[in-house]
């Protein structure tokens, strides 16, 4: 296994720094990711997920800072701690785009409106590929041909308002996957699409994967979209991977009560449902009061007075590689 | 793009019409009619005006014909003959008049525009680059200052600054012996020497006006995701902000350009008359206080038809910024 990890991540704090307080949007994040494998991280609303990925790439909104922890990046000829470079200077400038790209949630915002996609896609591979403009030109064609979108050569010349929301977000892999990137982080690529079209941005973000041997990030909240692409799953709540492993271990041995909530609140196909849909009982707490001890204590139905709300429950590991932070497995 | 232009281009003609009509109307307003009220000024000065005189004039406007013939012999002599009327009160044809001032509006004017053009979206973008930094900070108070305090008053100032502080006593466009006499590089020099101040003065509103917009704009567009898409694909922070969020956010500015014509003329009226320039302004101001009506009637015609105009430009300048808008309108490509 050690050979084959792509990006590990160590103990990642990334604190927003706000008139109101601090809001610690990850906080002690450890997780690996290993090359040509899907790694899904999944939670709700606000845990820390899409920080995270910016966290990688260090395009993290302003305010918002890396307070401690590793993101080492391995390349064939050496290792790099993306930590430690300038988020404006050339090195990560070189590493964006090119050997990480991202793919974002709003395919409708995600592409600047005054500019064709032919446009937008050419400037990244001229970036990052030494090529003439022509030659990008081509390239581009040909990428918007791979993920799908009938007539490449017409479409190169379309503005962003003249494509459905699925073509966008397919012009939108075509310019992440331009570079034959080793990692695509993809943030939620579905949640602003029709149920349809996921499916084939889905089908689309696999085959390119398998294609071109690339390591994937995929950020959802979606239990589902998870099933269906990762190899590997973290689940988060605010800030914290509580619970993590290969996605079999996951979906039919869950043991933290957040992942067991988050599956039960799943309606099921030929399942009957006897009155309404399981939720989680409670509201997401508020991010500048963080409920002390273990996070997810107020709204656990396993909750242990005395034990839960006073110290955080440590990282177990239950069976290889699945790992669980919860006193219901030790740790008292 | 070319049957937006031209669509827009016809547009211009009716708003021409009504806005010929208001005019008219301005013109027809006063009680009696204004070779009354210049029979009177004769008059009273002591003149006497020949029988002759008046019944030429009153055939030259048609002042004996029923209103619509009036308006299209009003029209007809300003399109086919370039003739704007006569002003009574300093019984000269008006367009003497305004040829003589027109150029030294216009050029206070360019030189106007180009630095609230400049300026102000320059410091806009900083500002809003640099939000809540000192720079920010101090360009936003300035701002405030600057879209809240009337040119006269900035006028008055600077001149009782200048007088009590360095002696100089601003005023006018030209030094003494530059006054009257005709046109030479010297005089031009001597005008740019002192041209800054008016400039200033009609600019500062603009200028605090265009800070605010554009760093509003910029702020925007900042927050907008495909300037995060645009940072992960690996652009400079300087390419990424020139080539996105600053050209989306000049866009609605663009748009406002015709506004500016009118907006500055108004501000050049007051600069200019505190200042005692021999601009259009100060000529429109006595002309409407004199009841000089064929003057004011001219220049507000003008002034009117200068912001149709400044409109259809910016319009056309939006559509060819800005694909949404040149898709949008023409139905395809």
């Amino acid at each position: 296994m050690g050979d084959n990890v792509l990006l590990e991540v160590k103990n990642l704090r990334t604190y927003f720094f706000l008139d109101e307080g601090v809001v610690k949007a990850v906080d002690g994040v450890n997780f690996k990711i290993e090359k040509g494998k899907t790694f899904g991280v999944v939670g709700e609303s606000g845990c820390g997920k899409s920080i995270t990925a910016q966290s990688i790439l260090r395009i993290l909104p302003p305010r918002g800072e890396i307070v401690e922890g590793e993101i080492i990046f391995y390349r064939d000829d050496g290792s790099v701690d993306l930590v430690k470079l300038d988020p404006k200077g050339q090195e990560i400038r070189d590493i964006r785009g090119k050997e990480v790209a991202m793919v974002f949630q709003e395919p409708m915002t995600a592409l600047a409106p005054v500019y064709t996609i032919g446009d937008q896609i050419i400037e990244a591979i001229l970036l990052h590929q030494n090529v003439t403009k022509e030659q990008a030109r081509k390239i581009a064609i040909d990428l918007l041909g791979r993920v799908g979108i009938p007539k490449p050569e017409e479409r190169v010349d379309a503005y962003p308002f003249e494509l459905s929301g699925g073509m966008r977000q397919r012009a939108m892999i075509a310019m992440a996957i331009s570079s034959n990137p080793s990692l695509l982080i993809a943030d939620e690529p579905t949640t602003a699409l029709d149920v349809t079209i996921q499916a084939q941005i889905l089908d689309l973000i696999k085959n390119l994967q398998k294609e071109m041997g690339m390591a994937t990030m995929l950020i959802t909240h979606n239990m589902g979209v998870i099933a269906e692409m990762a190899d590997d799953v973290a689940v988060m709540y605010l800030g914290k991977i509580v619970e993590s492993g290969p996605v079999n271990e996951i979906f039919y041995n869950p043991k933290h009560p957040y992942t067991v909530a988050l599956l039960k609140s799943i309606p099921k196909v030929g399942k009957k449902v006897k009155g309404r849909l399981e939720s989680i009982e409670g509201m997401v707490p508020d991010p500048y009061n963080l409920p002390t001890g273990c996070r997810f204590h107020p709204r656990c139905p396993s909750y242990v007075e005395g034990t839960c709300d006073k110290a955080e429950p440590p990282e177990i590991e239950i069976t290889t590689g699945h790992k669980v932070s919860c006193f219901l497995y030790g740790g008292r | 793009m070319a049957g937006y232009v031209i669509r827009r281009f016809l547009s211009l003609i009716p708003l021409l019409f009504i806005l010929s009509i208001v005019v008219f109307i301005i013109i027809e307003l006063p009680p009696g009619d204004f070779l009354t009220v210049y029979i009177e000024q004769l008059k009273s000065s002591g003149v006497l005006i020949s029988e002759e005189e008046i019944a030429r004039l009153v055939k030259q406007y048609a002042l004996d014909k029923p209103l619509h013939i009036r308006y299209i012999t009003w029209i007809k002599n300003i399109i086919l003959h370039g003739d704007f009327g006569r002003s009574f009160r300093w019984n000269r044809p008006v367009v003497e008049l305004i040829k003589e001032r027109v150029a030294l509006s216009a050029v206070i004017s360019l030189f106007s525009i180009v630095f609230v053009w400049i300026i102000g979206v320059s410091i806009g973008i900083y500002s809003a680059v640099k939000q809540y930094s000192m720079f920010d900070y101090i360009f936003t108070f300035i701002g405030f200052i600057g879209v809240s305090i009337p040119g006269f008053l900035l006028a008055l100032l600077i001149i009782w600054f200048a007088y009590t502080k360095f002696d100089i006593y601003i005023s006018g466009l030209f030094s003494q012996q530059f006054v009257d006499a005709p046109w030479s590089l010297a005089k031009v020099l001597d005008m740019l020497k002192r041209i800054w101040v008016p400039v200033i003065i009609i600019a500062v509103s603009g200028i605090a006006g265009n800070i605010r917009t554009m760093r509003a704009n910029l702020l925007d567009e900042l927050r907008k995701q495909y300037v995060t898409v645009a940072r992960a694909k690996g652009l400079s922070e300087t390419r990424l902000l020139i080539k996105y969020p600053i050209r989306i956010a000049v866009n609605p500015m663009i748009s406002t350009i015709g506004w500016t014509l009118p907006a500055i003329f108004s501000g050049e009226s007051l600069a200019s008359i505190i200042l005692n320039l021999p601009t259009i302004g100060p000529l429109l101001m006595q002309a409407l206080l004199a009841q000089d009506m064929y003057l004011a009637g001219s220049l507000i015609l003008i002034m009117g038809a200068l912001t149709l105009v400044g409109t259809l430009i910016s319009d056309i300048l939006l559509a060819w910024a800005d694909p949404r808008i040149r898709y949008g309108n023409t139905g395809g490509k």
